[in-house]
């Protein structure tokens, strides 16, 4: 039997033609597993789909084994029929297939009663959104070692199962899944994940307008180190103008306030002025925070889930802007941004999303001619961009090793 | 190893300097076991497992480095080394080789306020680590029970958890960047960044690796200003169902006490039911007896002495009837709660919501005594076994974790499990929003020394198998070593295993680092089988 034939016994639904590309869309883990056994013997590379995107080459046999493998022959797998979805209320955790996106997702649990408290929730399916590294919560319960990802199921290379013990902690070696989400798929297909959820509560944001971007930052690093943490944050920078900063609480109420009051005192202390507190929920800043903070980001000023997106769309003196991501720790926040102003001129800025006891995360947005000289910038003041993280030494080790045993083993 | 022992040394002299090499039998009997309770017991009958080839003491990361292309060189494998706390076996020399002690490297930083890290040695002590961060006024949060005597690298690498973790969060929830020497002797440093989804997580994927991927040299961890504001408070649950669910309401409304230990009914009476009203008559005595004992208390002289251990051996060596004994004769439980931070109004909140929580599931409020007591006590634990092993005792621990769904099913899982083998109490002590661990302290008896292992590695296999069977995780926090690699592969799946070896190869790909640990590459796979295995168990009086 053809590869073809004996994929097609296992669901292949779309034959692309050409070339030897095929499209399956496998039932359950059991059906990933079984097609990708089958692919090994032939040593096709796989590749899973994601529906509505250009296929991702997510998982595909790289050099190591390139002389063997049937470079004319490609598998994609799409997951688009793995959906089902569990809900433990008891523990505030929800298992859900690798199909459903995450946009779904997050409707499914809202309809419970949840939310997934994330930074952005994109419609791309689940695993292909762990494969390409999840960005974690905005900041709530963040620490290094907290991920939104309770237990994982995936299918290596050569048709072992991944399947981690769904626990709060562990202490049973290093964490295998830590491998898996963000190595691109170079591993193995993500079939199932079990993510951490959290009741959907009323939201109280404070809002903060500051005179100058440096008292800003002083503030925030004051208000964490009282273990004032937000669930959600953001820090526009306004150039010469106010810099707002965004604190999203949410819990129990009366808790609540007395952050809510914490922050404001702290506030006062520095000379900011409180432009609002709001219960309702919403990203967006409201027409009458953008106002007062005399605008603080071009057109489409956002709150701190939308200030990609309006940096993308936003003008600075007719030029096109751009956002690049990077981070850096709170005592090199003002470095970078006045590496950034020095080496790009008053149209850059700086904002921040994620207010994390040791560091923040953020958007440089500047013309999109100044990338370079943006990224030096950061990197001289101290701080890095996203993707200097590196790993794929590790990645391409881990996935040559697991390559020869396929080998050894076909 | 493809040169002698003496060679060995000399070699590593070169690196280190003479006066931190060493072959001396005296030192490689101390360095040949950590705390593993199978080993004590052996241990009390004069019996020692391998001894290692040399144990060298390094001083900087160029020297480590040195020192691991000199194994790598040689074949000889190499055992980092804390403090050797471990209660697993993880710094076992199951062939021979070289110990690599790391508490010369014990540097600790100054922490830059805006960014609250820290740079620490991975030999620094715990404790030391503690008092040198109260002079800058922070603290990492992280205490264990074996805060004097374990280190940073070995908190690290056996992914530890301290008492106050529930708010602090555990050793990994700490570390922002760490260097390490791998198994070729390359230096790799993981910086610290916060996470933003920027590519696989390399720093949780070398944590908790036991020694397996390399040697840990330094880390950044991040700590926090220490708390100005404290409350202790203890309360009494009518059961301990109604403490699960207390301890849940409080989490699942976004609080996070620092202090959460709920006893269940066994220990509160064995541990905790003093001057309260948690038991009845005679069993009540029974258990405290057997409590006293199991927790390294003597007391009394003579005759008296004489007579409580009778009935500690009697109660331990009948431990289903003793049980279910107990079972009826036991009350409520004890709940202790601590809240800490920053804000007096904040701190009194979380106080007063924490306990609103439990009154309305019918605790009765006991003040801050029971709380401030632990408080006072709580490192008075644990290092007194003697006395226990001297009445031919094997007493243990094991630390497990589960969702809250999973969590009743998983206490009475184990429980049933040992009710043929072991005396079994338990405490609830690090809890998350999406579950909580369990603290099983286990202790059975036996008349000679074979059949004590025999029982001891019975009762442990029943344990774990309940414990996976239960949907729980084998460790929570003491990791995994040698006892418990037997269910590396239930943890994460055959798929998980390949994952980590293949990470193992490429970190160490001749495999020296610390080998037969943690389910990587061949090795004893269950308890009791190193001896079985090696037959090297050794007479201390014949090695001398
Ligand atoms: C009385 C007592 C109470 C305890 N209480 C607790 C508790 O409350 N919480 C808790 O989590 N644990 C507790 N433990 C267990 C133990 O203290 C922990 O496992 C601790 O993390 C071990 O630290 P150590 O420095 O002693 O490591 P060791 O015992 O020396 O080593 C443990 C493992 O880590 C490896 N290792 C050590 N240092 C390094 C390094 N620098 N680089 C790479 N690998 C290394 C070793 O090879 C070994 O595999 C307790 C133990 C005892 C005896």
């Amino acid at each position: 039997m053809t590869l073809l034939e004996r994929l097609e016994i296992l669901g292949v639904i779309k034959n692309l033609g050409g070339g030897g590309t095929l499209t399956i869309r496998p039932a359950d883990v059991h059906g990933v597993r079984e097609a990708v056994l089958e692919c090994r013997k032939e040593k096709t590379p796989v590749m899973v789909e994601v529906e509505g995107l250009p296929p991702v080459p997510m998982w595909s046999y790289r050099e190591p084994s390139a002389a063997n493998a049937n470079t004319a022959a490609r598998v994609f797998f799409d997951l688009g029929a793995l959906r089902n979805l569990t809900l433990d209320r008891e523990s505030h955790l929800v298992t859900a297939e690798a199909g459903i996106t995450v946009s779904d997702l997050e409707s499914e649990v809202s309809r419970r009663g949840f939310t997934l408290g994330l930074h952005e929730t994109p419609s791309t399916p689940l695993g292909a959104w762990l494969a390409l590294a999840e960005p974690g919560p905005a900041c709530r319960r963040s620490s290094p070692g907290w991920s939104p990802v309770a237990g994982l199921e995936a299918v290596l290379h050569e048709g072992s199962v991944v399947r981690t013990t769904v626990t709060p902690r562990t202490a049973t070696g290093p964490d295998p899944k830590a491998l898996l989400i963000g190595s691109n798929g170079r591993l193995g297909v993500i079939t199932r994940a079990t993510l951490r959820i959290y009741p959907s509560a009323e939201r109280k944001r404070e809002v903060l307008a500051f005179a100058d971007a440096a008292v800003a930052v002083g503030t925030v690093v004051e208000a964490l180190g009282r273990d004032l943490i937000p669930d959600a944050f953001g820090l526009l920078d306004g150039g010469d103008s106010e810099t707002v900063v965004t604190w999203d609480m949410h819990g129990d109420p009366e808790m609540v306030a007395m952050v809510s009051l914490t922050l404001e005192e702290l506030c006062n202390l520095n000379g900011g002025r409180r432009l609002s507190s709001l219960a309702a929920g919403g990203d967006r800043l409201t027409e009458k925070e953008r106002n007062g903070a005399r605008s603080c980001v071009a057109d489409g000023a956002a709150g701190p889930v939308e200030i990609r997106a309006a940096a993308k769309g936003a003008n600075g003196n007719g030029k096109t802007m751009i956002a690049i991501g990077f981070g850096c720790r709170w005592s090199r926040v003002v470095l970078v941004r006045r590496a950034l102003l020095n080496a790009l001129g008053p149209s850059a800025r700086l904002h921040l999303e994620r207010a994390l006891p040791e560091g923040a995360c953020g958007i440089a947005c500047l013309p999109s001619n100044q990338v370079e000289t943006a990224r030096t910038s950061i990197r001289k003041a101290g701080g890095w961009l996203t993707g200097d993280e590196g790993g794929d030494d590790w990645i391409d080790g881990v996935a040559g090793v697991l390559l020869g045993d396929d080998d050894e083993g076909a | 190893m493809r040169v002698s022992r003496q060679e060995l040394l000399v070699r590593a002299a070169e690196v280190v300097g003479q006066r931190w090499a060493s072959n001396d039998d005296v030192r490689l009997e101390a360095y040949a076991r950590d705390a593993w309770p199978r080993v004590l017991i052996a241990a009390r009958e004069g019996l020692s497992p391998r001894f290692p080839d040399i144990v060298v003491w390094p001083a900087s990361v160029d020297e480590v480095a040195r020192l691991v292309h000199l194994a790598r060189e040689v074949g000889a494998p190499v055992i980092p080394y804390g403090a050797g706390s471990g209660v697993c076996g993880g710094t076992y020399a199951l062939r021979g080789g070289m110990i690599v002690d790391l508490k010369r490297m014990d540097q600790v930083g100054i922490v830059e306020d805006g960014d609250r890290l820290v740079k620490v040695g991975g030999g620094a002590i715990g404790e030391h680590l503690e008092r040198r961060l109260a002079t800058q006024g922070y603290t990492l949060g992280h205490f264990p029970s074996s805060m004097y005597c374990s280190t940073v690298g070995g908190w690290v690498a056996a992914r530890s958890a301290g008492q106050m973790s529930s708010r602090y969060g555990k050793i990994e929830d700490m570390v922002s960047g760490l260097t390490f020497v791998d198994g070729t002797g390359t230096i790799r440093k993981l910086h610290a960044r916060p996470r933003a989804g920027d590519g696989p997580d390399l720093t949780q994927s070398f944590i908790g690796s036991e020694g397996v991927l390399g040697v840990l040299t330094d880390v950044d961890l991040r700590v926090r200003r220490a708390p100005a504001f404290r409350r202790m408070r203890g309360v009494l649950m009518p059961s301990l169902d109604s403490g699960i669910e207390a301890v849940r309401g409080i989490f699942a409304a976004g609080y996070r006490p620092a202090v959460v230990r709920l006893y269940d009914p066994m220990d509160t009476l064995v541990n905790k039911g003093k001057g309260t009203d948690t038991g009845r008559g005679a069993a009540k005595n029974l258990i405290q007896a057997v409590g006293k004992m199991l927790s390294g208390g003597q007391g009394g002289g003579g005759q008296v002495r004489r007579l409580r251990e009778a009935t500690v051996r009697a109660v331990v060596s009948r431990p289903r009837f003793f049980g279910e004994l107990f079972d009826k004769a036991a009350g409520a439980c004890m709940l202790v709660l601590g809240t800490e931070g920053q804000e007096e109004r904040i701190v009194e909140q979380e106080a007063r919501a924490a306990l609103d929580i439990c009154l309305r599931r019918g605790g009765v409020d006991l003040g801050p005594g029971p709380g401030e007591h632990w408080l006072e006590h709580r490192y008075s634990v644990s290092y007194k076994l003697t006395p226990a092993l001297d009445l031919g005792l094997f007493v243990d621990t094991l630390e497990t974790a589960t969702t809250w769904s999973r969590l009743r099913g998983l206490y009475q899982g184990v429980r049933q499990a040992l009710r043929d083998h072991a005396f079994v109490m338990a405490h609830f002590s690090h809890a998350y929003e999406d579950g909580c661990s369990i603290y099983f302290t286990m202790a059975g008896f036996a008349r000679d020394l074979a059949s004590r292992e025999e029982a001891y590695d019975r009762t442990w296999r029943a344990a774990l198998e309940a414990v996976a069977a239960s949907g729980g995780t084998v460790s929570h926090h003491h990791g995994i070593g040698m006892s418990k690699q037997a269910f590396m592969a239930r943890e994460h799946g055959e798929g998980g295993m390949k994952l980590l070896r293949a990470l193992k190869s490429t970190l160490d790909p001749d495999g020296i680092m610390n080998p037969g640990k943690l389910g990587m590459g061949a090795g004893p796979s269950l308890p009791g089988e190193p001896w079985k295995v090696s037959g090297d168990r050794r007479r201390l009086r014949e090695a001398a």
